[in-house]
């Protein structure tokens, strides 16, 4: 039941993203921008993220959508103009057709066409999926959920069954994510346990990255006559 | 590495707070003495006994390698050197002289620096996550750059455009580490590699699902990822937004973007494709080979030649149609971006070779390239030079300055005593030995047809104007940088006469700019005298990377 209902979200999700894009009027799009945010969030959480969903739903539908909103609805943009610069970019159609062309090409070459059937070995969802999208979301949840809590079910399994299994491999190659074997965390716990550990330098990269956007913002709004 | 961090970073965030006492001819002068040294510091972690192999740092996130502090120690030269390239505009207030920078200097350095420190991160990044932190944070830098000159409309729309293309690329990069990590469950690459040799040695396909599944999993994920990646430095399908965005951006900005972050990319691409081990591809089915590891292979393998063989005849024939100068310079880099590429995919020592070199032969040139434009719109008596007829008779107005461009666009074309001659020599040998016979005689006629449009610009130099003839006498017998410096100074002085009364503007290019120009060119020129310093060089890091 809750598959179902998960594959309804993303296949709303992927409804309402395309609508954004393509609907012409701009406030509408971003209504629908939100329903995407919205509808992703309520997919995070009930595949079990529970905190990264709930700061979607805080940052991304509280903050930066409704910004958006507000700034169009400020600017006032003419339709006619979107709709005039919008042929401006079919001119390049022919290198799209060339690019897909040989993208598909390079990916069947080396994938076989039943890539999208086969569950994952250690996929405890009992339905297969449907399309690929949904399958490697899966694949996701499974990785990251699966660091966290079942690892030590995994282990033991594999030790009954002597049977080479991939995510033993797995396990043996995780170095960082063996320490959570031992005990149990909370996602807030495991998500701040990794960053103030494990990934400290991707952290202060990260506010490095943030302060390059401050200043850029102000570089680039800033009135240039007092210098 | 670690110095270089703390040190970028001290200088980046103290050096706003003085703003207001240090000038800004001082800021960007220190900032490139800063890119110089850090370079220096990064040439001695070389000696370092315990580099051997490679070191992981901060929790493996990290990985130092004598390749990577080789680039890295070139590329913070390249950047020192780049950052000369300001003009000092001299303002004479009432006798006095008052050094000034344009005024959007101090934020273009401090720009730099971030978006460096990103590429140095970049190039040692050895997990999907620090590797999208780190491309983030260049390209980010990037897009600023770009749209610095907010006032005017080019360069805003430019820097718009390479702002939302960098951006999707981004998505792709990032959808592709998704997968990666999905199929694999680990995001640093050490693990990734040893997953990936597993897999080669001891379970062949049938054997069970699982394997295979991961295997095609992580196919489709470092494809996206490479897909990604060749967008960002505008490989030929992929080429479309770079000769807009490099056209619409002041020169001055172009230049970052057209060297710097490729070298970053094509060293991570280096990384992957050497330990993925795409070698030979589909030749050596026969032999030890095991399918698994062929599929990994092949894709990229097919995914770098298609990309290689279409940007080296994009580039070279849609070259030719091209009126502006920059967009010019746009098409040759996709052209070059071709055979970086080939080299990249045979993926032998000899190939790794010739990749390494061909890179900073590249580099080199190009900068000279652009530090040359850079001088010729100073001096020359318009604001921008865009089209290629604008330098047209250039060559009786300012003899050396073209000249050093001539020895430039020979270089580039490959004409045999340059530089540009034995990067492409290197790299079409390790094509023909490794059995790659039709794409090395597709780079050599493309190579042929992307001369001619260099040589279009070096027909434009000398070409005679009948009513516009002025040839200037200058003393030949002084060697040739003393004679380049005084003879801009010279033609600057009668450059851009305000007639304003008090306050009189002139550009003037500082003797540091004139004297890398004419170092530059003489490397470039004198390289087969003495070749022996960069060839040992990248051969032995080509050989540090095979044989550890």
């Amino acid at each position: 039941m809750t598959s179902i209902f998960i594959n309804l979200l993303v296949i709303g999700m992927l409804f309402s993203s395309v609508l954004s894009i393509t609907s012409k009027n701009p406030v509408i799009s971003v209504i629908f921008l939100i329903t995407t945010f919205v509808s992703a969030a309520a997919y995070l959480i009930l595949i079990g993220i529970n905190f990264i969903g709930i700061s979607y739903i805080v940052i991304y539908v509280g903050a930066i959508a409704v910004l958006f909103l507000f700034v169009i609805m400020m600017i006032n943009i003419k339709l006619t103009d979107i709709l005039d610069t919008g042929y401006n970019y079919t001119k390049n159609l022919p290198l799209a057709i060339l690019i897909v062309t040989l993208f598909i090409f390079i990916i069947f070459q080396t994938l076989p066409f039943s890539f999208n059937n086969i569950a994952l070995p250690f996929n405890f969802s009992p339905s297969p999926t449907v399309s690929f999208v949904l399958d490697s979301a899966k694949g996701n949840v499974e990785g990251a959920s699966s660091s966290i809590w079942s690892y030590v079910a995994f282990d033991s399994n594999l030790i009954s069954n002597q049977v080479f299994n991939f995510s033993n491999l797995t396990t043996l190659i995780n170095r960082s994510q063996s320490d959570m074997l031992l005990t149990q965390f909370e996602q807030i716990q495991v998500l701040g346990h990794n960053l103030y550990t494990y990934g400290a330098i991707l952290l202060i990269e990260l506010s490095i990255i943030l302060l390059l956007a401050m200043l850029a913002t102000i570089i680039i709004s800033k009135n240039n006559k007092n210098i | 590495m670690i110095f270089i961090t703390i040190l970028i970073l001290i200088v980046a965030k103290a050096l706003p707070v003085l703003n207001t006492n240090i000038s800004s001819v001082h800021f960007f002068r220190i900032i490139s003495i800063v890119f110089i040294v850090t370079g220096f510091l990064s040439f001695n972690t070389l000696y370092l006994e315990t580099i051997g192999t490679g070191i992981g740092i901060y929790s493996g996130l990290f990985h130092v390698t004598q390749i990577s502090q080789f680039i890295e120690t070139f590329f913070y030269l390249i950047v020192g050197l780049l950052l000369i390239g300001w003009p000092q505009i001299i303002t004479k207030v009432n006798k006095v002289k008052y050094y000034l920078t344009d005024k959007y200097s101090t934020d273009y350095s401090l720009i730099i620096l971030f978006s460096s420190l990103g590429s140095s991160l970049l190039i040692s990044s050895y997990d999907l996550i620090s590797l999208y932190l780190s491309i983030e944070l260049q390209s980010f830098g990037l897009y600023v750059l770009s749209t610095l000159y907010r006032n005017s409309e080019s360069s805003t729309k430019s820097g718009l455009k390479y702002f939302l293309l960098g951006g999707l690329s981004s998505a792709i990069i990032l959808l592709g580490s998704g997968i990666v990590y999905s199929y694999t469950g680990t995001t640093s690459f050490e693990s990734i590699y040893l997953l990936n040799s597993i897999n080669d040695l001891s379970f062949p396909l049938s054997s069970l699902g699982g394997t295979e599944y991961f295997l095609q999993g992580l196919t489709l994920g470092l494809l996206l990822i490479f897909i990604g990646f060749l967008f960002k430095i505008a490989a030929a399908p992929l080429h479309n937004w770079s000769p807009d965005v490099y056209d619409g951006t002041p020169t001055i900005v172009t230049m970052y973007l057209t060297i710097l972050p490729k070298i970053a990319i094509f060293m991570f691409l280096l990384e992957i494709t050497t330990h993925f081990g795409i070698s030979h591809g589909p030749l050596n089915i026969g032999s030890f080979e095991i399918y698994t590891s062929f599929l990994v292979e092949s894709s990229i393998y097919k995914l770098l030649l298609i990309t290689s063989i279409s940007s080296l005849i994009i580039g070279s024939v849609l070259g030719l149609s091209q009126v502006k100068i920059k967009r010019l310079l746009a098409y040759s880099t996709i052209s070059h971006i071709g055979f970086i590429l080939l080299a990249l995919l045979i993926n032998t020592e000899q190939s790794i070779d010739s990749f390494l070199f061909y890179i900073l032969q590249y580099t080199i040139t190009n900068l000279n390239l652009f530090l040359i434009i850079l001088a010729l719109t100073y001096t020359h008596k318009m604001n921008n030079l865009n089209y290629i007829s604008d330098l047209k008779n250039l060559f009786f107005s300012n003899p050396l300055l073209s000249l050093c461009l001539c020895v430039c666009l020979f270089s580039m074309a490959g004409i045999p005593p340059l530089i540009g001659f034995f990067s492409k020599q290197f790299v079409l040998y390790a094509a023909i030995q490794n059995g790659f016979y039709l794409t090395a005689i597709l780079a050599i006629i493309v190579s042929v047809i992307s001369a001619s449009y260099y040589l279009k610009i070096v027909k434009l130099l000398i070409s005679e104007n009948e009513t516009f003839t002025k040839i200037e006498s200058i003393t030949e017998n002084e060697n040739e940088n003393e004679a380049n410096s005084s003879d801009l100074t010279s033609s600057s002085l009668s450059a851009n006469k305000d007639s304003y009364g008090v306050l009189s503007l002139i550009i003037e290019l500082t003797n540091v700019h004139s004297f890398i120009i004419s170092t530059l060119t003489l490397i470039l020129l004198l390289f087969f005298i003495k070749p022996s310093l960069i060839l040992n060089s990248t051969q032995l890091l080509s050989l540090s990377l095979f044989y550890t």
